[in-house]
């Protein structure tokens, strides 16, 4: 699993609702609470539609998927796999629901309850993260520890700690661009104070308005050889969507 | 006179079947392999059909966006083909706004009721998968030949109307042990025109989800109905029940209900819980299925599962769809530890241990090893 303020902005470049800042750039962030609300105001759009490629590469090989998402205001995403070996699953979220659909059953399963927990397509996301609505502070107390560089670019360094034990990691830096405020790199902490996961973004373009990372690698630093890197091949946001997606007519089709 | 009915309902879902192969369309595989080895008292041995292999291919269609099609086709090591899945659907503007009219003809999986393994609301294919053993997959995947009209009410409402012909109806997707899903093991013929459909309401209350219900006429002298209910409540929860009625005879009643958990007592070891029973109250006989699974790593899984029967000794029960009802005889168990390692997605090694209990006996000596290998590309 991956820290879950991570997985929840990682997640949602996954399912279209994207990484991104927000557009007003000239603006100087001043203190840790206003880089992190402009940090999750990037995520807030109408619509959008991203096609993406999730490779997943351990000691035995090279592993890929392919996936197209859309997504609407509230939180709404429909994402269908449509190369690899999951080709033809889907996964629904509709207000706090998550549905998942099995084209060799033709069957519609609602996950509920303690099943939100398992893995999502064999990644380190849990569908729990799909319908995590809480945001970075109200989970986390953040404090803002100064300015680096990452990949040459000038970045906030924050600390976020967690509030509760709920939470899957209980420290996470993050390294902000202070332009574009995108996350750059995230280290994640376990409880008893070890880095287990890194994230790297980059490739950073502007999309409707919104940056979004176009390539983001994630690593699991207790196993060196597995890494998960997700290229976004398409993104489209503010497009017009039709209310079809996110139902279950078009779940089981 | 159903010989023709059935004749032409192929020939339409065929030709309608064929123009979509021109369009988009993918192609993939599956090789399986298994074998069994028998370990007791006098050393180890082969089972008869303790080896099987085989080779499955897929191809799925999309023309345009209203157009599908999908056929699956299994060759066993015997040369037996076996055609798994052959179907189109199309779908077509609805009166419910965001929705659509679908049609869907020829052999088709169809999913009526709720449970994992017992499902007594599957008035199609049975209260019981065809099981030949156990695994770590999925347990209900069966089709049929049908057309089937799929009617949105709602975002998630929907009704279905479904006519099954009377073609020899054979359970693909049958439960295999090793974690491949090799050809139909079961193959019966169906003598009756089928015919009914069923209601989805969802709910969306959390402890209740969805309400459904249905109905399935077979040929003049055969009516079934049944009644089923999900919902989470701390364990996720799911019952069916159904009716059976018969000219001639009484009035059958079966009863499935099951309970799904997943634990997190350690971090990244996810335990998944589930129980399920069935009941036929006439005869005083139960069935039940738990299972513990525990996903030990991102790539190997572990987990011990169990048949075992109670109440009435006998144990002939017509479970009413593919007749794979498991014979068990009260008191009696069959139990397996399965191992399923997927270093990379699309190969998949599995390990199998059975152990078959007679009345309690753990100390019946005969245990089964099954090794099996999958590949998908």
């Amino acid at each position: 699993m991956i820290g879950n303020a991570l997985v929840h902005k990682y997640f949602k470049a996954v399912a279209g609702v994207c990484l991104a800042s927000i557009p007003l750039l000239s603006l100087p962030a001043q203190d840790e609470t206003e880089i992190i609300k402009k940090l999750e105001a990037n995520q807030v759009f109408d619509t959008s539609r991203i096609e993406a490629k999730i490779l997943v590469t351990n000691r035995f090989g090279l592993t890929g998927n392919a996936i197209t998402s859309y997504s609407r205001a509230g939180g709404d995403t429909l994402i269908e796999i449509t190369e690899g070996p999951d080709r033809g699953q889907k996964i629904l979220r509709q207000k706090s629901s998550i549905y998942l659909f099995y084209p060799d059953a033709e069957e519609v399963i609602w996950l509920k309850g303690s099943a939100l927990k398992d893995s999502m397509m064999g990644s380190d996301f849990s569908y729990e993260d799909l319908t995590n609505d809480k945001t970075i502070l109200d989970r986390y107390t953040a404090s803002l520890t100064g300015k680096e560089p990452v990949d040459g670019e000038e970045c906030f360094r924050l600390t976020l700690t967690a509030k509760t034990r709920n939470e899957t990691y209980a420290r996470e830096e993050l390294w902000v661009d202070s332009k574009l405020f995108v996350t750059r790199r995230a280290l994640l902490y376990s409880a008893s104070g070890k880095a287990i996961r890194e994230m790297l973004s980059s490739d950073i373009r502007t999309v409707g308005g919104k940056n979004l990372a176009f390539r983001t690698v994630m690593k699991d630093l207790l196993k060196k050889t597995t890494s998960t890197e997700m290229l976004i091949g398409k993104a489209e946001i503010g497009i017009p969507l039709s209310d079809k997606y996110f139902n279950r007519d078009e779940l089981s089709w | 006179m159903v010989k023709r009915i059935t004749a032409a309902f192929l020939c339409a879902a065929f030709l309608c079947a064929a123009p979509g192969l021109s369009a988009e369309t993918v192609t993939s595989a599956e090789i399986y392999m298994n074998s069994s080895a028998l370990i007791n008292e006098k050393g180890i041995s082969s089972p008869p059909l303790s080896a099987s292999g085989g080779v499955t291919l897929s191809v799925d269609s999309t023309k345009a966006d209203a157009v599908k099609s999908s056929i699956r086709f299994t060759v066993d090591n015997t040369a037996a083909l076996s055609l798994e899945k052959a179907y189109i659907k199309a779908r077509f503007p609805w009166v419910v706004s965001d929705t659509s009219l679908r049609f869907t003809a020829g052999k088709a999986p169809l999913s009526w009721g709720k449970g994992f393994v017992f499902n007594a609301g599957d008035l199609v294919f049975g209260s019981v998968p065809p099981l030949a053993g156990l695994s770590n997959g999925e347990y209900r995947t069966a089709a049929d030949w049908m057309a089937l009209a799929y009617l949105p009410l709602g975002p998630f409402s929907f009704a279905e109307l479904v006519y099954l012909p009377p073609v020899s109806r054979s359970a693909g997707g049958s439960v295999t042990t090793g974690g491949s899903e090799p050809a139909a093991a079961v193959s019966a013929p169906s003598p009756l025109n089928r015919a009914g459909g069923r209601m989805y309401l969802s709910a969306d209350a959390g402890f209740l989800q969805s309400v459904e219900g249905g109905y399935l006429y077979e040929e003049a002298t055969i009516q079934k109905g049944y009644l089923a209910l999900d919902g989470s409540l701390f364990f996720d929860w799911y019952g069916s029940a159904s009716i059976r009625t018969e000219q001639g005879n009484k009035n059958r009643y079966e009863l499935s209900f099951g309970l799904f958990r997943v634990f997190n007592f350690i971090p990244d070891v996810p335990l998944s819980f589930r129980a399920e029973g069935l009941v036929y109250p006439e005869q005083n006989r139960l069935i039940w299925f738990p299972s513990l699974q525990a996903g030990l790593t991102d790539s190997l899984s572990a987990s011990f599962q169990g048949l075992f029967a109670t109440g009435k000794e006998t144990g002939e029960v017509d479970a009413g769809g593919t007749g794979g009802a498991p014979m068990l005889e009260s008191g009696n168990a069959l139990t397996a530890i399965v191992c399923t390692w997927t270093p990379l997605k699309g190969i998949t090694l599995s390990g199998t241990l059975y152990r078959y209990i007679e009345k309690g006996d753990l100390l019946k000596p005969d245990t089964i090893v099954q090794l099996g290998v999958k590949s998908s590309f």
